[in-house]
């Protein structure tokens, strides 16, 4: 399963600035970021962090300023974001499968991408019966679905115990080391390689 | 093309999960058209006149309740945004709630109209009619009703706006289809009216979808 | 016209108009009205209340002018995002709207000497009470958004809609009309004289004006709000 990511990649933002419900959140925010590295964004709550994750992911467009992405496929990238992404209704092993047809995904069985966060047991449990920590791990598999090499996660320590952490670090670092990006936010110390950090702080208007 | 039959699998799955949901529209369309009768009197002429347009009207207010929860379940649980970011085309993915939002509640209609008609004491060559009519006007209520349904995703009184937007815009389908029975019974044809009630079916189709991703797309930023 | 886009360029162009606007509207309205109310010869068939005629048809044309209105500028908004599109459309439609009750209150006064009572389901007048609630369904989705873009997009995007429904709905009412027959209830039973057509005329420049005076002022309202809001959000 140690695929290499056989384009290079990139992240770049330019002068961005980002708003939300109307009113400028943050302005002139630029980095770039390549294959290999990862991206911490912090900064107290309401200071823009899901806007510019959101930016980045594609889901909302910048206030102004742009952002370039290699590759430019949307396959190429995935999100995590504070809502789950997973229907209550269905089992995990349902959630994920759907997930994986939508992203075209065939390689990868549903047991692959789940026993990487220790879901294996909860695999034909309804979702809408299990804990906030084992969703938001299945949120989690959610990105590791199909080899995408930019990742985009809000907040992806959230709910999680020590022990998972360590899981999810361990998979940040495998996807690291084969090439791929990642952005994310957190309030807490992380043990990932960060290369660059934003404070939201500076660039709130 | 495939994206698309995993969202409707997904969907259909779930309302077939959530019976009760679905039975509970089915039940509203057939509990209002018989409150009819207690209202208006058991006359079997009385009845038989109004009969296409009681139908008709409930139909389109169970179309409406069934819409309530179409976009909000996904956006609230995330996977409406999700979707966005995922190399499904937003065009798809309204395509998609579309057909499975008309699975879940015209079908049904179609399939109960029969028996409402003979509820109604309407004559027997009305019953054709008025299921060609709600088939070929029903999808129309979807798609329109989608549009309606995601302008409306992130406003303040959601529910009375939803219908208050929808309801003008129904008139057109509502008037054919139930002309499309009223003309039987004065037995004139009814072809030219299916061919107006499909003229709507095709302009829905050609403009619906466009406004419907739109107005999701504006919804997220 | 994209050189209109630009606020400060619409500002001086409306000064210029505006004065204008004022003047055709005095000089139409007072002939109009002298004409309509008492110059111009009653009816043979309904006698004095056919006057009525000369508020009802005008303010039926305004409000299907204000809506085109509308749905040209929100088309404009939508694909060129200039913020004075989307202005001019919010500005045009409760006048619209406005207009639109006119046109369905003197329908009502009109209709009971006329037919004896006070509403009926015309195709024309049930055309415009469709219009209203489109009317009305605009100006509720625009305001129902906390974030003020999302309702202006909202709105354009509904104004559109609605105006490519606008001649499907006519076009039902009209065939939903003729199947019910309501014949005694046609309002084509008018043979308009030359001596009608004048004053009808003067009202109609009078109304168009007026919308035009109106408009402005809202514009112009609306451009200051946005400067105030610019300049408070720098502070």
């Amino acid at each position: 399963m140690s695929k290499e990511f056989t384009s290079e990649s990139h992240l770049k933002a330019y002068n961005l600035s980002g708003s939300r419900s109307g009113q400028i959140v943050f302005s002139n925010i630029s980095f770039t970021i390549r294959e290999g590295q990862c991206l911490k964004i912090i900064g107290p709550n309401g200071s823009g962090k899901s806007t510019l994750l959101s930016i980045l992911a594609g889901l909302i467009k910048p206030h102004s300023g742009n952002i370039s992405r290699s590759p430019i496929e949307t396959n190429s990238i995935r999100y995590s974001g504070h809502k789950s992404g997973l229907k209550d209704a269905l089992t995990i092993k349902e959630n994920i499968n759907f997930w994986r047809k939508i992203y075209g995904c065939n390689s990868d069985s549903v047991e692959e991408v789940t026993t990487n966060l220790s879901l294996q047991n909860v695999l034909n449990t309804y979702t809408g019966l299990l804990s906030a920590g084992v969703k938001k791990r299945a949120s989690l598999a959610i990105v590791t679905i199909g080899h995408a090499p930019i990742w985009i996660l809000d907040e992806p320590y959230a709910s999680l115990d020590k022990e998972n952490i360590k899981l999810l670090d361990g998979l940040i670092n495998i996807h690291l080391n084969k090439g791929g990006i990642v952005a994310f936010s957190s309030h807490q110390e992380s043990q990932l390689p960060i290369t660059t950090s934003i404070d939201m702080h500076q660039y709130t208007v | 093309m495939n994206a698309i039959l995993t969202i409707i699998n997904r969907d259909l799955r779930i309302s077939f999960l959530h019976r009760a949901d679905s039975l509970l529209v089915a039940g509203f369309f057939v509990i209002t058209v018989m409150l009819f009768p207690f209202g208006i009197g058991p006359e079997p002429g009385l009845l038989e006149r109004v009969g296409a347009g009681i139908i008709w009207v409930t139909a389109l207010l169970a179309t409406l309740l069934s819409l309530n929860h179409l976009f909000s379940e996904d956006e609230r649980d995330g996977t409406l945004e999700l979707l966005l970011t995922s190399p499904v085309e937003i065009y798809s993915i309204v395509i998609a709630k579309t057909l499975s939002h008309w699975l879940t509640s015209g079908l049904p209609l179609i399939i109960l109209s029969p028996l409402l008609v003979a509820a109604l004491q309407m004559p027997s060559n009305t019953i054709l009619p008025m299921i060609i009519g709600l088939l070929l006007g029903t999808p129309t209520l979807s798609m329109i009703g989608i549009v309606g349904s995601t302008l409306t995703l992130n406003a303040r009184l959601r529910g009375i706006l939803m219908p208050l937007i929808i309801l003008p815009l129904y008139i057109p389908i509502l008037i054919f289809g139930v002309g499309c029975v009223d003309v039987e019974s004065m037995n004139f044809s009814s072809d030219r009216l299916y061919m107006v009630l499909l003229g709507f079916l095709i302009i829905s189709f050609t403009l619906c979808p466009w406004a419907a991703s739109t107005a999701l797309k504006m919804s997220f930023e | 016209m994209h050189a209109l886009a630009n606020p400060n360029k619409f500002l001086k162009i409306a000064k210029i108009i505006q004065p204008f606007a004022i003047i055709i509207f005095v000089f139409s309205i007072i002939p109009g009205l002298l004409f309509a109310l008492i110059v111009s010869p009653p009816d043979y068939q309904q006698g004095e209340t056919v006057r009525i005629m000369y508020i009802h048809v005008p303010s039926a044309w305004m409000g299907l002018f204000s809506y085109a209105i509308m749905a040209i500028c929100s088309g404009s908004y939508l694909i060129w995002r200039y913020p004075i599109a989307n202005m001019i459309a919010r500005a045009s439609a409760p006048i619209g709207a406005i207009f639109t009750t006119l046109c369905l209150l003197s329908g009502m006064l009109w209709g009971e000497p006329m037919w004896g009572t006070p509403w009926v389901w015309d195709a024309r007048l049930t055309s415009m009470l469709v219009l209203l609630f489109l009317y009305i369904g605009y100006i509720a989705i625009g305001n129902a958004y906390e974030n003020p873009e999302q309702g202006n997009k909202a709105s354009a995007i509904l104004a559109l809609v609605g105006s490519v429904n606008l001649p499907i709905i006519k076009f039902s009412v009209d065939w939903w009309n003729t199947l019910h027959q309501p014949s005694i209830f046609s309002m084509e039973g008018i043979s308009l004289d030359s001596s009608m057509i004048t004053p009808l005329f003067l009202m109609v420049i009078a109304f168009q004006s007026y919308y035009i005076i109106l408009l402005l002022i809202n514009v112009n309202t609306q451009i200051i709000d946005s400067k105030i809001r610019a300049i408070s959000l720098r502070l």
